[in-house]
């Protein structure tokens, strides 16, 4: 049986501590748009320290970790975005049906035609 | 030095980076540098929003009676526990001998990080159902 050597194996660490920080950062809202970024740059570096261990026969565990901890992050992460943008959308189709309601035309009306009048008492004086 | 015990030194690192900013550097500036995408979308608070400012407070004043937000001691207490987790575990040096650990720290940490942050992301969840009506 063939030793392993430790190739791949920093890559492995900074792949591994990425994917910590990312996904702690991904139950964070306020540090999602920080997590992203861990767990992705954690994803790439940990595929690379597999296929790195992969051909120098190194050993993959710390890769495989890191890569599962980032790819869960980024998970958690597309969830908030998912979640916000819903939000969002909520958010603007509420106000659309507030703005097409028949009250709001109303005051509108009511507000341009206050406008109208005041513009007219100024121009009288 | 085996894997293990870079990755505690530098989860320590970064521990301390977090406690040195939110206690001592946070105070030099006026505003609190971590920006929230949700409170500058919706302008409301997140289930997160307050934690700088009260981790100011429990590090300079020691403080725990009044928090901003309601689960920023248990985050403390969590980051305070795996702080002093990797530092014994880097001054240690628990080699080989001790692979179990691995797992029982592996564990340990991840049922501990649950239990603390589910709630979080549970209630930043319902937060945003409850906003969409």
């Amino acid at each position: 049986m063939s030793e392993t050597t430790s190739a791949g194996k920093g890559l492995g660490i900074t792949g591994m501590i990425l994917g910590i920080l990312g996904l702690i950062s991904a139950f964070i809202p306020c540090l999602a748009t920080w997590a992203i970024l861990l767990c992705v740059v954690g994803i790439i570096l940990s595929a690379i320290s597999i296929s790195q261990a992969k051909k120098g026969n190194g050993s993959r565990g710390m890769g495989k970790a890191g890569l599962i901890l980032s790819i869960i992050g980024a998970v958690v992460v597309i969830i908030w975005v998912f979640v916000i943008a819903s939000v969002f959308a909520g958010g603007s189709s509420l106000l659309n049906d507030a703005v097409q309601s028949q009250e709001f035309q109303d005051a509108l009306k009511q507000g341009l035609e206050n406008v109208q009048e005041l513009e007219e008492l100024n121009e009288g004086k | 030095m085996n894997s293990y015990r870079i990755i505690n030194i530098i989860l320590a690192g970064v521990l301390i980076v977090i406690f040195s900013y939110s206690g001592f550097f946070v105070s030099y500036f006026s505003k609190y540098g971590v920006s929230c995408a949700f409170r500058s979308q919706t302008g409301l608070d997140c289930a997160t929003c307050g934690f700088t400012r009260d981790f100011n407070i429990f590090l300079t004043k020691g403080d725990f009676g009044n928090p901003f937000n309601q689960f920023s001691s248990s985050v403390f207490v969590f980051l305070v526990i795996q702080f002093f987790l990797r530092f014994g575990i880097m001054i240690l040096n628990l080699d080989i001998k001790f692979k179990q650990l691995y797992l029982v720290d592996a564990i340990f940490s991840v049922v501990y990080f649950l239990s603390v942050f589910v709630p979080i992301l549970l209630l930043s969840i319902s937060q945003s159902i409850s906003l969409l009506g």
